[in-house]
């Protein structure tokens, strides 16, 4: 089981991890840096799964995720919100958005894996 | 040629010369040639207005009436003149002092300025005058008539009264309303009824003289006929005797025209201390012949001929036209010269008291110009003389005259005189209060009206004749003429003892009784201690006792350490030793000037001047008024200074708060914040040591890299802790300094190096090395650190195109200023005073790549340094000034 | 202050007080000055007192009884009237006996 992720994220290195961690799976994982111009990059490639980062420069992920959710093409859309800072605030402001998982970093491999998985799957 | 033509050629032929005397007097007036104006002569004459028509004319009448009884309303005025120490002397200087314009201002301001009391002395004093004008006019208009008798055309007469109340105003305008004096000084009209004085007299001395050594044939036969007359007898009613001496008195004083003459008019004391011995022997000559005329004429007259007239129809019936024609002018003399100075007198009080406090109330919010009021103020005047006028002739008019008119003389006396326990508990007793003012003017007023007035206008004008038989509603000792079943008195002095006893007890009882207002205070204090009162005659040699009078008051008011370095000062300025200076003009002028300061320049030299001259003022008095306008003051400036430090502490509170409220978003923002920049680079190292751990077969350069990446990373994290460290190294004052020595480029060399190492041609940085070739004695790496941060953030968020940093050094005396320029758009003002906070990051850009501890951190060091650092970039783009001392020894190098 | 001092040293000395100006008075002359105006000033006080008293004199005085004893209306005339004449000379003399009192530093005889 595999597909497309996007993953939004701007730091350089967390992208290089993820890309590896889930190519080596044999998913295709594009990868956006810009909070302003995430959204319209997600309505273009269409993804399975979203990887989010929650602190992005230009926009905050929180901010890109309500927009996603209030267009009906992208409502039910898989996204996996990532936050660096764990706190249950942002858990609540995540679940609020519209996650449909959140994880703390730093996270281990496989546990990007299998959520990649159970949202594809989902 | 008749008589009345004749005699009407003659009366304007005399006014003319009145006319001429006022106006040559004015004029002589505004050249400044006032000294012989103010002659004691001419005073002494002026206050013959005390003889009028009525006396002129009618102490003869009543000498043949009831005896010498009218000698009394001479020897009551003679008598306050001789007592001139007592009363007169304070008056006078009191009017001066306050410069006083007539009997009710003189209650009014006596008595805290109050209007109230001015309009009621005022009511009182038009009531009590205007049938005493009306009897002036009467009395011309019998004497004209006495003449029209003659050429029985016996037409006209009556419109005599008219002509000469028409005359008289005119007149009065002229010279009563000339000027707007704040003396209220009318040389005019003084000089013109000085002249008239002299008439008066000459005419009954004309009189007299003829009478006893023409008619009579000498002295010893003039008293032989008095003794063969009905009057022979010594018979005098000790009652009205001691009564109606007390009334004249007391109506002296009181009578708003002899306010105005005595007091008003008075300049100086030389006036004074001639008319108590002149003035007396004035009124001597006055009555002198009244009693031989008397006897003579009820002699050599028909009976049933007017007594009231016959200084003038006893020259007559002899045939001496010309000396009825002198004692006609001194009878026009004597009313004339009274209703001029009455009408002034009351057209000022009208004014004053109720004219003008009525205009200004409607004009209140109107802008007036002095130059306007000054207008509103004559014309109001010349309206109340022309008021004053018209009501004395209705008065003549509505009462017809006769013997209705003759009465009235005594019971004006009698309301005027209402005034004298104010005005002497005024001047004498400091208790007095505005109330009992009050209280004691009602209460005779009204007593006199009820007892007196009232039915001096004859029985059932305004009571029913029932009421004096038994009093109203039937209540007997209500009676008006048997007031608390006191019968059996004369009507005349039933009145007078009651409306003074009832004003006098009401006056006392509601002054004990109430207290007065700190004004009123003040002008007791003002009108009870003239200088030289009795009992007041204390030394005042210059000396301790002066100084230490002013020592007390400066304390009060400047409070004792201030007073007491202000006097100690002037003492050594004057080379004393001890503290008590000597009180020298300069000293009492700077004193002045630092009472003034507090309490006002006018309230200052007033005190000072009272203390030091003693003048009018005690020093226990000034210690109250000190006392309590210290009290006021202390008590308004504290009150100030809560407000005003509420307010500033309010105003601090709200700025803490706000900070408050900053930082502590700041500080939860910083926790993320910390906690993101720690979990970033932790994310990676993780992610990549578990792909080393789990992935078999990586490439070399894969292997490489990923650990390459572990490493930096995990650099980042350290730097990150480093910092914290830093500042919490820094902030707890723990550190120690490396002290070395060092110049100032080299430092700034070493930092942009530091700073630039990345991406060193993005930056350009503008330097002038030559201000900067200062040698520095400071720990030079830290230093070092605050610039490579500075450099750092310019580099990071200098957002200009080209982006530039001018690092520019300045010395200044003892210290040297470092700016950092750049031209960017600058730290947005509200981020201003927090971007040297802890954790306060301006933007959440990602570049940044610091947690916001750079500034909290140079700012630490700066500190630590002995310097400061501070945002400067007001406009422009983004200045960081660096001020540290500079070593005196190190300038020096 | 010192002023008075010196002019007591230079008296006591002997030697003339160098500047001209009237010889002040000695504490004992002022003082006797000061009470005797203070007395003319009390008897000016007293004139009107001593003119009420005066005539009210009058008023005990009994009146002829159809050519019994008593006064006669001309007797009590001259005696008002002289003491209407007496009264305000006396008060004019005592005022310019307290002025002339009052006036010490005009001096009566130069030397």
């Amino acid at each position: 089981m595999t597909g497309q992720v996007l993953l939004i994220e701007d730091e350089p290195n967390i992208i290089e991890a993820i890309k590896f961690i889930l190519s080596r799976e044999g998913w295709q994982v594009f990868s956006h840096s810009n909070g302003d111009t995430a959204v319209q990059t997600v309505r273009e490639r269409a993804p399975d799964v979203v990887i989010l980062d929650a602190m992005l420069p230009g926009r905050s992920g929180y901010d890109i995720l309500r927009e996603l959710r209030e267009s009906t093409e992208t409502a039910a859309l898989p996204i996996l919100m990532l936050t660096a800072r764990g706190q249950t605030k942002d858990r609540e402001m995540a679940e609020r958005a519209g996650a449909s998982r959140f994880m703390t970093k730093p996270f281990s491999n496989a546990e990007v894996l299998d959520a990649v998985r159970a949202l594809k799957g989902a | 040629m008749n008589t009345l033509n004749a005699l009407a050629a003659i009366s304007l032929g005399y006014v003319a010369l009145l006319f001429a005397v006022a106006f040559f007097a004015e004029r002589a007036a505004q050249r400044g040639r006032v000294k012989w104006l103010r002659a004691p002569l001419v005073y002494t004459l002026s206050l013959s207005i005390y003889c009028t028509g009525w006396t002129f004319y009618g102490a003869v009448g009543s000498a043949a009436r009831s005896g010498v009884e009218y000698l009394t309303i001479y020897l009551g005025p003679s008598l306050v003149m001789i007592g001139w120490w007592w009363i007169l002397r304070r008056l006078v200087r009191i009017g001066r002092a306050q410069r006083i314009t007539s009997v009710a201002d003189l209650i009014s301001s006596r008595y805290g300025k109050s209007n109230l009391l001015g309009v009621a002395v005022t009511i009182l004093a038009v009531v009590g005058t205007t049938p005493y004008i009306a009897l002036q006019l009467q009395s011309v208009t019998l004497s004209v008539d006495v003449f029209a008798n003659i050429d029985s055309e016996g037409a006209g007469a009556s419109s005599t009264a008219f002509w000469v109340a028409v005359g008289l105003a005119v007149f009065t305008v002229i010279f009563g309303t000339r000027t707007l004096d704040s003396n209220e000084r009318h040389h005019g009209v003084v000089m013109a009824i000085a002249l008239e004085a002299v008439v008066k007299l000459a005419a009954l001395l004309a009189v007299g003289g003829f009478v006893v050594w023409g008619l009579a044939g000498g002295v010893m036969e003039v008293l032989a006929r008095i003794d063969a007359s009905p009057m022979a007898r010594w018979q005098v009613d000790a009652g009205r005797w001691t009564g109606l001496m007390l009334l004249s008195a007391a109506a002296f004083l009181c009578l708003p025209r002899m306010f105005q003459v005595l007091v008003v008019e008075n300049d100086n004391d030389r006036q004074l201390r001639m008319a108590a011995w002149a003035f007396p022997l004035y009124l001597m000559l006055m009555s002198l012949f009244v009693v031989p005329i008397a006897v003579v004429g009820m002699d050599l007259l028909p009976e049933g001929a007017n007594p009231d007239l016959f200084v003038l129809t006893l020259p007559l019936s002899q045939g001496r036209e010309g000396l009825a024609l002198l004692t006609f002018l001194g009878g026009f003399s004597s009313a004339t010269s009274m209703v001029i100075v009455a009408a002034i007198a009351l057209s000022t009080m009208v004014s004053n008291h109720i004219v003008m406090p009525i205009w200004l109330e409607l004009r209140r919010g109107a802008a007036s110009v002095s130059g306007d009021v000054r207008q509103v103020v004559l014309l109001s005047r010349r309206l109340s003389i022309g008021g004053v006028l018209l009501l004395g002739y209705l008065y003549y008019a509505l009462s017809g005259g006769g013997a209705a008119l003759a009465a009235i003389g005594f019971v004006a006396f009698t309301g005027v005189a209402q005034v004298l326990p104010v005005m002497l508990g005024g001047i004498f007793w400091r208790g007095a209060t505005r109330a009992g003012a009050l209280a004691g003017l009602t209460f005779g007023f009204v007593t006199w009206l009820y007892t007196l007035y009232i039915p001096s206008l004859g029985g059932g004008a305004l009571f029913p004749e029932v009421w004096f038989t038994h009093g109203p509603l039937g209540i007997g000792w209500l009676r008006p003429e048997a007031l608390f079943g006191v019968t059996r008195l004369d009507p005349l002095l039933h009145a007078v003892f009651w409306s003074l006893t009832l004003n006098t007890v009401g006056f006392l009882a509601v002054s004990m009784f109430t207290f007065p207002s700190p004004l009123e205070r003040l002008q007791a204090v003002q009108f009870t201690t003239v200088q030289g009162a009795p009992g007041g005659a204390r030394s005042w040699l210059p000396g301790a006792a002066q100084t230490e009078d002013l020592m007390i008051m400066a304390q009060r008011i400047l409070g004792a350490r201030d007073a007491q370095a202000l006097f100690r000062r002037e003492a050594e300025r004057q080379g004393g030793e001890d503290m008590i200076p000597t009180p020298t003009p300069e000293f009492l002028q700077r004193l002045e000037r630092e009472l003034a300061g507090s309490v006002g320049a006018a309230t200052a030299h007033a005190m000072v001047g009272q203390i030091v001259g003693g003048l009018t003022v005690s020093v226990e008095d000034l210690m109250a008024v000190a006392d309590e306008s210290a009290q006021m003051m202390e008590y308004s400036a504290r009150l100030e200074t809560q407000s005003r430090e509420l307010t500033r502490t309010a105003a601090e509170l709200r700025a803490a708060n706000e900070k408050l409220t900053r930082l502590s978003v700041q500080k939860d923002a910083f926790l993320s914040q910390i906690s993101h920049e720690l979990r970033t680079p932790m994310t990676s190292i993780r992610a990549f040591s578990e792909i080393l751990r789990d992935t078999d077969g990586l490439a070399k350069t894969d292997r490489n890299r990923y650990a390459s990446i572990i490493h930096d990373e995990a650099i980042r994290l350290t730097r990150l802790l480093d910092d914290l460290l830093d500042l919490s190294v820094l902030e707890s004052g723990q550190v120690s300094l490396n002290l070395a020595r060092g110049k100032l480029s080299d430092v700034i060399d070493r930092a942009v190096a530091a700073a630039l190492a990345e991406d060193g041609d993005r930056l350009r940085i503008r330097r002038r090395s030559l201000n900067e070739q200062i040698w520095l004695h400071t720990d030079l790496e830290r230093l070092s650190q605050v610039f490579i941060n500075l450099i750092a953030n310019a580099r990071k968020y200098c957002d200009a195109a080209e982006p530039e940093l001018e690092i520019r050094v300045l010395t200044q005396r003892d210290q040297m200023l470092i700016d950092f320029i750049d031209n960017g758009s600058g730290v947005a003002a509200e981020a201003r005073d927090v971007i040297f906070e802890k954790f306060a990051r301006v933007s959440s850009d990602q570049k940044a790549g610091g947690a916001g501890l750079g500034l909290a951190i140079c700012r630490q060091i700066v500190t630590r340094l002995g310097g400061d650092i501070s945002y400067v970039g007001e406009h422009g783009g983004a200045a960081f000034r660096v001020v540290l001392p500079i070593r005196q020894e190190m300038a020096a190098q | 202050m010192t002023a008075p001092g010196q002019d007591t040293e230079a008296a006591l000395a002997g030697r003339p007080s160098r500047r001209a100006r009237p010889v002040p008075l000695l504490p004992e002359e002022q003082d006797r000055q000061g009470f005797r105006r203070r007395r003319l000033v009390d008897a000016a006080c007293a004139m009107p007192f001593f003119g009420m008293l005066l005539w009210w004199l009058p008023l005990l005085w009994r009146g002829t009884d159809a050519g019994g004893e008593g006064i006669t209306t001309a007797q009590a005339l001259i005696y008002i009237f002289a003491v209407w004449l007496a009264l305000p000379l006396a008060t004019g003399l005592l005022i310019r006996a307290i002025r002339r009192a009052s006036a010490p530093d005009r001096p009566e005889v130069r030397p």
